[in-house]
């Protein structure tokens, strides 16, 4: 799945304020900070991934240790599927609220401004 | 029972250089505002600095580091950058993995360009909080590595073996306990820290804090078990370690250092065991964990998850367990101290963090109430906080520490640490946005590109200053050359003149021989002797003489003539007394008569008065040969003499360039001594430093000179004028003075030594006392140089050379000695300038091809660091529904389309092309083969694989250090990487996720690359 820098942005959790002023600016950034920003953006939502991977590689063995997991040659790669899916349908579900959300804005803006028109 | 107490090792030990060293105890206590790591408590008690107990009072909104704590934090962080310059010296590729990208990054930022741990950035960084939470971080981490490795040691011991480990005790079949010394910490303390507290000098400059702060602050929250990433080669066994890896780092001791000493360092075997296998087959963490600790792990050998023992098959190669086991107590005491310096009560400590989730004995992770765990904490409350399997709070009665609702507290911890993640993430963001701390890296780029384009400065100084200056030395160059040719030439002129005077001389002498009579019967030896002789054959009566030229015999020619002609009216008179006109016979009767009887008579006196005229002829001729003769040699020696008084063409301009190399030579190497005399050092400007050093160092020691000059202490005599500044080097007539005395040094190592360095007594006579000028010795005769000391002689009143008396054979050798070295001078220097301009010249080469390759590296990394964006864009495409195409080891036909003749002629496989196209877009581009050339020369085939290599950890080996029998396979080539890759893709063990690490990785490479140039 094609990601961009400004669409992980959408996806990190940060206060809205900030994340809604982060993604006007960023395309007008300066080039060291668009640069710099870039690099920890996505250092960072992989480190969630990581973690993530972390999480369910543990719960996993855990399973195993319950005899609900199967310790084959598959394991790893079930997890890290596992955690891809879910990385991913947190990944859209963040996209298309910071979307709606922006939307939503946008709109409330027109109407005010043809509030303040008429 | 084996003993590893600090003076004996349970298994081969060699010492380690450089974990302690020596030096004065000193330090200078720093403070920072407490908020800054801690959260702000306003409980009105305040923390006892000395005893970090709490007293009633106000809290103190300051903390403050002792000294002797940041010469620990010094000591740990010089001995972690040794151990890293070591890796990255002999395994570079260890810190090229994204596992140690932040090793990676704190060794560039706190080490000198010679690679050594640099104080001044380390004094510098622990200026800065974040220096101090990054430190324990590292020291958390390192002292997780040892405890695991001696762990190894203890586990491998061998029961019955009177050298086994003392104080070893099994808890249950699966934890051991390796005891420490009561006392060892105090001991320790006395003997290792309190020595051995180093001075702090004053520092300067500073040490920014980049992606490698924000990659450790991550690191605080994403947990130890980040470090033992277990790459994209895990299997589903080594994945369990993910679980052990923390338990095996983190129990190494309980609350506080107190328990530490009292129960000793404990390690759960099973944990052990499983982080022995995994490290075992990772050979990158293994090489790092050897480089960090001294221990290999491939000494030790997992019998079972609880056994480990030392394999037999091999000699042990571990090293200095008792140093680590010091190191380990100094480094969980460093720790200490610096949480309770900052005012965490010591009974809130665990050994090390995240203890607390594995085994409960407080109720709470540690409570070291930094930010980044004050953050963790408040989330992982949020999240509901540690539970037991019945779903109990620890304050409630019923809870049970024994039995961990483990997973869920896992899952809920890590949720928590997520969320603080994004939290430090969003502090990151902002300070970079709103107060532009962090390096500029891009602009950077761009100004060391614009310094190394046509116009810049770099490129300025380094090619075109030196291509003005080999143009000028040129100049100067011709002019010796026209010099020493116009020399020759004089010389050959001069030769061919004397040649023909000489060979005229000669004739005319031979000519002169050749003429001979009774008074000279031998032959005359002076043609104008000779003339008279040929002169007097022509005299009448008594002086006419006989002469014999050439052997011909010719007698005096009047009185011959004049006998003919009695001899013929003798002769006619006596025909015609015998034949007497008759009478009245008329006239012209008897003279047709007689007439026939007088022409025969008259024939033969006619021919021989004509044999007469040649001998005259023959005289006059020999005459005027002799004359001739003559005439040319005075016509050859007055051209002689002309040319003689003529001026040398371009020896005005010759002549000051040679005495100007000597003179610049005389003026630079002068600074050594100047500067000595002056109390400053001495600048290294010596005649072998002007033969072994570059044209720039030359100039830049003068400039460090005058500096130093100008720096000099009022008490040493105040400032001084020695040597030129460095803005004086844009002017060429300075530059041309350092390269004429480089040239003149050059010459003066040219054999012979009485060329230039060491002249002739007699080249010197010449030019101080003989009052004669090189120029003069090199462009006169022997004959006129004896004529001009003469006259100086006279000059002088006879202090001065010789009178004409005194031209003899000894000062004729003493004045052509002269005219020798003056030649000799010429040459050499000639020659040497000649040999210094091809020198500049491939140094502007060398110069030009340095630049150039370096632009062109920097061009690549602006490329791509302009590019991040969609590189990280694209990298978050590649799935297995595409990896086919990126890893495609197919050679591209010289018959596809898509391809251009350049990328044909490369002979690549098509996946190269296709991650070239993803970082750097170059098919678009108008320019696509020129790019595409550049790209090739850059990031060649093996050079990438050898990037994805590392990045990846794919395990490729280099072919340089493959063993004997490596599979081919397995050899690190551009195809090997792109099957490895697809390969794993398909497995599942990467992902777009690490592909895009990978290409930061890259990226990054390039940065920093860029920044070093």
């Amino acid at each position: 799945m094609k990601m961009a820098t400004k669409d992980i942005i959408k996806v990190l959790p940060f206060d809205p304020e900030f994340k809604s002023k982060l993604l006007s600016d960023f395309d007008t950034l300066d080039p060291d900070q668009k640069f710099t920003i870039e690099q920890i953006v996505w250092d960072a939502y992989y480190a969630l991934y990581q973690l993530k991977l972390e999480e369910n590689l543990q719960l996993a063995l855990a399973r195993a240790g319950k005899n609900k997991e199967s310790l084959d040659d598959t394991l790893y790669k079930r997890v890290r599927e596992q955690t891809e899916q879910e990385m991913q349908e947190e990944y859209v579900k963040g996209t298309t609220q910071a979307d709606l959300s922006a939307t939503r804005d946008t709109i409330q803006s027109m109407i005010k401004s043809k509030k303040g028109i008429s | 029972m084996v003993d590893i107490s600090p003076t004996e090792v349970a298994v081969q030990s060699k010492a380690r250089p450089g974990t302690y060293r020596p030096s004065a105890p000193s330090g200078e206590s720093i403070q920072f505002k407490r908020n800054i790591f801690l959260q702000t408590e306003r409980t009105g008690a305040r923390t006892n600095e000395k005893t970090s107990k709490r007293e009633k009072g106000v809290e103190s909104p300051f903390i403050t580091l002792s000294g002797e704590l940041r010469t620990q934090y010094t000591t740990f962080l010089e001995g972690y950058l040794r151990n890293l310059r070591d890796v990255n010296r002999d395994n570079p590729a260890v810190l090229r993995t994204a596992n140690h990208r932040h090793d990676r990054e704190i060794l560039q930022r706190l080490t000198n360009a010679a690679g050594e741990p640099d104080e001044a950035k380390i004094q510098e960084f622990l200026k800065q909080p974040e220096g101090w939470m990054i430190a324990t971080q590292v020291l958390e981490y390192q002292t997780a590595l040892k405890i695991f490795s001696l762990g190894l040691v203890a586990a491998a011991r061998k029961p019955n073996d009177p050298k086994e480990l003392r104080d070893v005790t099994m808890i249950g079949n699966d934890v051991i306990r390796i005891g420490v010394e009561q006392g060892i910490l105090n001991r320790f303390y006395q003997e290792k820290i309190v020595p051995h507290l180093r001075s702090i000098a004053k520092v300067a400059g500073t040490a920014g804090l980049s992606t490698g702060a924000y990659a450790y602050l991550g690191s605080a929250v994403a947990g130890i078990v980040n470090f033992f990433n277990p790459g994209a080669e895990m299997t589903p066994e080594q994945g369990a370690l993910l679980a052990a890896a923390i338990p095996a780092a983190i129990m190494g001791g309980k609350r506080s250092l107190d328990s530490l000493i009292r129960d000793g360092i404990t390690v759960d075997l099973r944990q052990s065991s499983r982080t022995l296998t995994y490290m075992r087959n990772n050979p990158t963490e293994a090489t790092f964990v050897k480089a960090m600790t001294g221990i290999d792990v491939n000494d030790f050998q997992v019998v079972n998850p609880t056994r480990i023992i030392a394999r037999n098959d091999r000699a042990l190669e571990s090293t200095h367990v008792a140093e680590m086991k010091t190191e380990i107590v100094q480094a969980l005491y460093t720790r200490q101290e610096f949480y309770t310096s900052i005012g965490v009560p010591i009974e809130r400590l665990d050994a090390l963090p995240e203890q607390f989730l594995y085994r409960y004995d407080t109720g709470q992770m540690e409570q070291t109430g930094t930010r980044w765990q004050s953050r963790i904490q408040e989330a992982f409350r949020r999240e509901g906080g540690i539970l037991d399997a019945g779903g109990n709070r620890p304050s409630d009665p019923l809870f049970d520490a024994n039995n961990l609702a483990t997973e869920d507290n896992l899952r809920r911890f890590m949720r928590a640490r997520r969320r603080v993640i994004v939290e430090m993430t969003q502090d990151l963001v902002r300070r970079e946005v709103e107060q532009k701390e962090l390096p500029e890296a891009k602009k950077a780029v761009d100004e060391k590109i614009t310094q190394r384009g046509e116009t810049g400065e770099v490129r300025r100084q380094r090619v075109d200053q030196l291509n003005t200056d080999q143009t000028a030395l040129q100049t100067e160059l011709t002019s010796l050359q026209t010099y020493e040719t116009d020399l020759t030439k004089r010389g050959t002129r001069r030769d061919e003149l004397d040649r023909q005077v000489n060979v005229a001389r000669n004739e005319l002498t031979a000519a002169s021989q050749r003429i001979s009579s009774a008074t000279m019967p031998g032959g005359y030896a002076n043609y104008l002797e000779a003339i008279a002789a040929l002169q007097r054959v022509f005299q009448e009566g008594a002086g006419a003489r006989r002469v014999t030229v050439d052997g011909r015999i010719i007698s005096p020619t009047t009185n011959r003539r004049i006998r003919l002609e009695e001899e013929r009216a003798t002769l006619i008179q006596n025909v015609r007394t015998a034949n007497p006109q008759r009478a009245g016979e008329p006239d012209n009767v008897y003279n047709a008569r007689i007439t026939p009887l007088l022409t025969p008579i008259n024939l033969r006196i006619d021919r021989r008065l004509a044999v007469v005229d040649e001998d005259v002829t023959f005289i006059n001729e020999t005459i005027a040969s002799l004359r001739s003769l003559q005439t040319t040699i005075q016509t050859r020696q007055t051209e002689l003499a002309n040319h003689e008084a003529s001026s040398v063409p371009n020896a005005e301009q010759a002549v000051q360039n040679l005495d100007q190399m000597g003179r610049d030579f005389a003026t630079v190497t002068a600074l050594e001594a100047a500067a000595v005399a002056a109390g400053l050092a001495a600048p290294g400007l010596t005649e072998a430093d002007l033969l072994a050093q570059p044209y720039g160092e030359i100039a830049r020691r003068i400039n460090a000179l005058h500096a130093a000059g100008r720096a000099r202490l009022a008490a040493a005599g105040g400032p001084i004028t020695i040597g030129w500044p460095e803005q004086d080097n844009a002017q060429q007539d300075i530059r041309l003075r350092v390269h004429r005395t480089m040239a003149e040094a050059r010459a003066r190592r040219l054999p012979p030594a009485s060329a230039v360095a060491a002249p002739s007594a007699d080249f010197t006579a010449a030019i101080n006392d003989w009052r004669l000028s090189e120029h003069q010795l090199r462009s006169h005769t022997v004959e006129e140089l004896f004529r001009l000391i003469n006259a100086e002689n006279t000059r002088s009143g006879g202090a001065r050379g010789w009178d004409a008396a005194n031209n003899n054979a000894a000062n004729q050798a003493r004045v052509e000695q002269a005219i020798a070295d003056a030649r000799g001078r010429l040459d050499r220097r000639r020659q040497a300038l000649d040999e210094h301009i091809t020198s500049l010249r491939q140094t502007t080469q060398e110069r030009g091809g340095q630049t150039q390759r370096e632009l062109d590296n920097l061009n690549l990394a602006k490329a791509l660091m302009d590019r991040q964006g969609e590189i990280f864009n694209a990298a978050s495409e590649m799935s297995v529904l595409n990896i086919n195409r990126f890893t495609s080891t197919e050679i591209v036909p010289n018959t596809d389309a898509d391809f251009t003749p350049a990328e044909w002629n490369a002979g690549y496989e098509q996946g190269y092309f296709e991650l070239i196209n993803l970082l750097f877009d170059y098919r678009v581009q108008t320019d696509r083969e020129a790019r595409f050339r550049q790209i090739q020369a850059q990031l060649p085939p093996l050079r990438l694989a050898g990037l994805l290599n590392d990045s990846l950890g794919l395990r490729l080996i280099d072919p340089a250090t493959a063993p004997p029998g490596t599979a081919a396979t397995r050899i690190l080539t551009l195809p090997n990487v792109l099957d490895t890759v697809r390969s794993q893709f398909n497995r599942g063990r990467l992902s777009s996720w690490e592909m895009r690490g990978a290409f930061s990785d890259i990226i990054n490479t390039y940065r920093d690359q860029a920044l070093a140039t």
